[in-house]
């Protein structure tokens, strides 16, 4: 789809994904809004379990079979949730774009690269030769810094990081408009995250590409994000530009999010932690889910709060 | 390797009682014909001198003389290898058509009505000895339906040039196309009880090893690319998980071949396996000693391909 | 995916996956009742069974009937008094021949893998090679040599699994004979067999019972063909894979019940003995459960 700048690009509005476990009925996102414009990066941010990585794979409706969906997911002006899989087909890959955690397991490993780039440009474009698809695949592999000639490798004979560049060679060649990458870097050591990073960055700036980036690391989103959205059991508790959300965060848990980041201050050695720990996706309390740790708690608070529009941003508090 | 276990099967063939000359002549024969028959098989030598004989002849492709039919065991098992061959062909191919599409598609709907019945029918077919199995098939098919044969090869009529000895390819080369279907009808039975019995461990297994691939991360990737349904799960979920598999081909190639010796007896196909049972009937030792250095063999010839279809299979084996 | 169909195969799904339960030992309830069944058909054959399964008591390929329940073979004889006794040659030629193979087996692997050294590679080696070939051909091939008999019988079933005692024994014994703890032994001045028998072989066995409950169900059906090719017992002891070799020369006369009998007591003999291995199989391995 061709957009004019700006547009939003994708929008979810009180979207839940609720499933069956053996454990119980777990309301993994439980009703959030969320939007993303054309070419912008938005971080989802939120400690495991919080519901991220779900809502990233329930984009593209990745999901085991039984998941529920509710609400409105719009991709482009398509809602997804009614979609069946032979729909489905179509905006994967095509329209939306995937970059997963583990490289060294999310890329079959005795299939040659080269071969992989085929059957996802083939699935979509039908009629495409070979020649082609390695042209495509050799200008593309140059762009993310790997020798085209190495395309006839298997990925077991790459490193992780290159693999994670193949990944992601893979997740744009198709040109989608949104590309989410669900903590593109949590596998790679650092050198080797900050590369990634910048990549994507640059990748998205050229493709004008939109990005979801997923991650549990704040500071991986501080480079890159527009928007940071932070989530908490389900729910966004915060959404804003980043800036704000750095500087002048809002809600009690971005602010105490903040604060747990390790820093390199040698006068401040104490680690901060937020106490406790997130309510269990199958037994969400009632009322607002941060409560118990928040150190700002009211009895307003045992009520489910709503959202507010404050300052170009949303709190739920 | 295939040296040790011709030692093996040397040695347990002598170490073991009995008296193969005896056992041929009866126990009454007179003292000199014995030993006549003795110094004419060569038992009369010491142990070591026949050892080194047998692999000599081994090497030289002499697997002995058959007492019974004075014909070079080597040549009488050229003759019924090929039919041997043909029922292994056939019933492989049934066993990797329905092991690999069924286990497939039930490690796809895992846990639903396809999955359940594969699990029942690798349970079950596993307990059913393939002689009954085929005994069963016999009356059925044989005797009650008269559709097919109920034992043989092929039928006195048919009559084409044998070329290679898999009759079925002789008919086709000769271009007699009742001659193929004639060979067609004496080969479904056999080859279909082989083929289903072997095929429920063959299933199983593909089973298992697809539903384990297709929880791994690089599936997930591939459906996130919108790719459809027969590659991911043939391109990417049963090609990695033929990689432990083929481990355990070879194992279940031995099977392969023990279920042959059952399924030759049962159907009378003249191949190799119901020359062994046979030729034991009447103890005609150097062609038994000398079938089973011949399954030996085949065997390990067969490992080794095994193992070169592996290293075609997975790459990582070559780096 | 297919919403309505699912349904009803949930339902059988369930059914299927209780009886083939992970973890509910309900695969080993059942195995072992049905081994125990057998069992009791073995021991108290003279007095369950009507008549006697070496005895002509009837016309030759009669049908079932109020009679005969199972019909008659060739020789008049009654195919249901030589089912029940033939159970007893069944059991007890797997037991035996498991037994054996379970006490050659074992020994030598406990022996091997602690001595190791070239001692260790030659029997290795030679185990190896029995191991790789065919169960069956290996058996033709000394009962062959043998002759009929329940002791060769078993004898050659021995042969047969022997090398995967020793294998299993073996490879323990190689593993954890590096372990702390036996060095540690070893440094209190404890003697070698001491160490065998009270740290190895108890670490030992688990693995062995699993496989040992699954070669019975093997060595069942190795037994029963091994009599259909004629190399096992000698008639007239009723044993159902010879009943099965001389029910097929029937065949085109269609006396169905001299194959359907003996083959059924098979199959549910063998799979009494493999659901019982899977249960235990189970029981003891809780880690190797069917993913859900």
């Amino acid at each position: 789809m061709s957009y004019a700048k700006d547009e939003i690009v994708l929008k979810a509005q009180g979207l839940k994904i609720h499933y069956h476990t053996q454990k119980g009925y777990v309301r993994a996102v439980d009703g959030i809004d969320l939007f993303v414009r054309k070419g912008e990066t938005i971080g989802v941010v939120g400690e495991s379990g919080c519901g991220k990585s779900t809502f990233g794979q329930g984009i593209l409706k990745l999901l085991p079979a039984k998941t529920k969906y509710e609400g409105e997911l719009l991709v482009g002006t398509t809602n997804v949730i009614p979609l069946d899989e032979k729909e489905m087909k179509k905006v994967r890959g095509k329209i939306v774009g995937m970059i997963f955690q583990d490289p060294m397991t999310s890329l079959n490993p005795i299939v040659k690269v080269e071969k992989l780039f085929h059957e996802t440009l083939k699935e979509h474009e039908p009629n495409i030769s070979m020649e082609i698809s390695r042209e495509r695949t050799a200008r593309i592999l140059e762009k993310v810094g790997i020798e085209p000639e190495r395309m006839r490798e298997y990925p077991f004979q790459f490193s992780g990081g290159m693999r994670q560049r193949v990944m992601i060679a893979l997740a744009l060649v198709l040109n989608p408009d949104i590309v989410i990458a669900d903590e593109p870097t949590t596998s790679l050591d650092v050198i080797v995250q900050a590369q990634i990073l910048e990549l994507l960055d640059e990748l998205r700036r050229s493709y004008n590409t939109s990005v979801i980036l997923i991650t549990h690391d704040l500071g991986v989103v501080a480079q890159m994000a527009d928007r940071i959205a932070v989530m908490y059991a389900g729910q966004i508790v915060e959404q804003n530009i980043k800036n704000k959300i750095y500087y002048q965060p809002k809600h009690p848990y971005t602010k105490l999010l903040l604060k747990s980041i390790p820093n390199t201050n040698p006068k401040d050695l104490q680690l901060n932690f937020i106490p406790g720990s997130p309510p269990s996706l199958l037994d969400v309390p009632p009322g607002c889910r941060f409560a118990s740790r928040c150190p700002f708690k009211m009895t307003v608070c045992e009520k489910e709060p709503p959202v507010f529009e404050i300052d170009e941003g949303q709190v739920k508090c | 390797m295939i040296f040790i276990l011709l030692a093996v099967i040397f040695f347990i063939l002598r170490i073991i009682p009995g008296d193969p000359v005896l056992a041929i002549l009866g126990g009454k024969a007179p003292i000199e014909v014995i030993q006549q028959k003795r110094h004419e098989l060569g038992l009369d030598k010491p142990v070591i001198v026949q050892f080194f004989d047998y692999i000599r002849g081994v090497i030289t492709g002499n697997l002995g003389t058959s007492t019974l039919t004075n014909r070079s065991v080597f040549e009488e098992l050229k003759d019924r290898f090929p039919a041997t061959l043909e029922l292994t062909i056939f019933s492989f191919l049934i066993v990797l058509v329905i092991g690999l599409f069924w286990g497939a598609e039930s490690a796809w709907r895992k846990d639903e009505g396809l999955d359940i019945v594969a699990r029942v029918y690798s349970l079950l077919l596993y307990a059913i000895p393939v002689f009954w199995f085929g005994l069963i098939l016999q009356l059925i098919f044989a005797s009650y339906l008269r559709w097919l044969p109920v034992g043989g090869r092929i039928s006195a009529v048919t009559n084409f040039k044998i070329v290679t000895g898999l009759y079925v390819l002789d008919a086709l080369l000769s271009k007699d196309w009742r001659g193929l279907l004639d060979v067609l009808r004496y080969l479904t039975l056999p080859s279909i009880t082989l083929g289903l019995v072997i095929s429920s461990v063959f299933l199983r297994m593909v089973r298992n090893n697809t539903v384990l691939m297709l929880s791994k991360d690089f599936v997930k990737a591939a459906r996130a690319r919108g790719l459809r349904k027969k590659i991911v799960l043939y391109g990417h979920a049963v090609r990695n998980a033929f990689v432990p598999i083929f481990t355990i081909m070879g194992m279940e190639f031995a099977a392969l071949l023990a279920g042959a010796i059952l399924t030759e007896t049962t159907f009378s196909w003249p191949g190799i396996g119901s020359y062994l049972v046979m030729k034991i009937r009447y103890r005609d030792f150097p062609a038994i000693q000398g079938t089973i250095v011949f399954f030996a063999l085949f065997i390990v010839v067969i490992s080794i391909i095994i193992d070169i279809v592996n290293a075609l299979v997975d790459p990582r084996v070559r780096y | 995916m297919v919403k309505n169909k699912s349904f009803l195969s949930e339902r059988i799904g369930e059914f299927v996956r209780d009886l083939t339960g992970s973890g509910t030992g309900r695969l080993t309830i059942v195995g072992s009742s049905i081994l125990i069944f057998f069992i009791v058909l073995a021991i108290f054959a003279p007095y369950i069974a009507p008549y006697d399964p070496t005895e002509k008591v009837g016309l030759s390929l009669e049908p079932p009937s109020r009679q005969f329940w199972f019909g008659t073979d060739n020789l008049g004889r009654d195919i249901l008094s030589r089912v029940i006794y033939g159970s007893r040659i069944a059991l007890s030629i797997s037991f035996m021949g498991v037994a054996i193979a379970f006490l050659i087996g074992v020994p030598l692997g406990l022996f091997s893998g602690y001595l190791g050294g070239w001692v260790d590679r030659i029997l290795t080696l030679i185990m190896d090679a029995m191991y790789i070939f065919p169960g069956l051909v290996l058996a033709i091939a000394i009962a062959a040599v043998l002759g009929p008999g329940v002791i060769n019988i078993s004898l050659s079933i021995a042969v047969v699994y022997a090398p995967t005692y020793f294998r299993i024994i073996r490879n323990q014994v190689a593993s954890v004979k590096s372990e702390l703890y036996v060095e540690a032994a070893r440094a209190l001045g404890a003697k070698n067999w001491e160490i065998l028998l009270k740290y190895i072989f108890p670490n030992v066995l688990p693995s062995v019972v699993v496989v040992l409950s699954m070669n019975l169900a093997d060595a069942l059906m190795t037994e029963a063909g091994l009599s259909f090719l004629g190399l096992g017992i000698a008639p007239p002891t009723p044993d159902w894979g010879f009943d099965l070799s001389s029910g097929q020369r029937f065949v085109l006369s269609r006396a169905w019940w001299g194959i359907l009998f003996p083959g059924l007591a098979i199959v549910f003999a063998a799979l009494g003995f493999s659901m019982f291995s899977e249960g235990i199989n189970e029981l003891l391995n809780p880690t190797i459960r069917e993913r859900r």
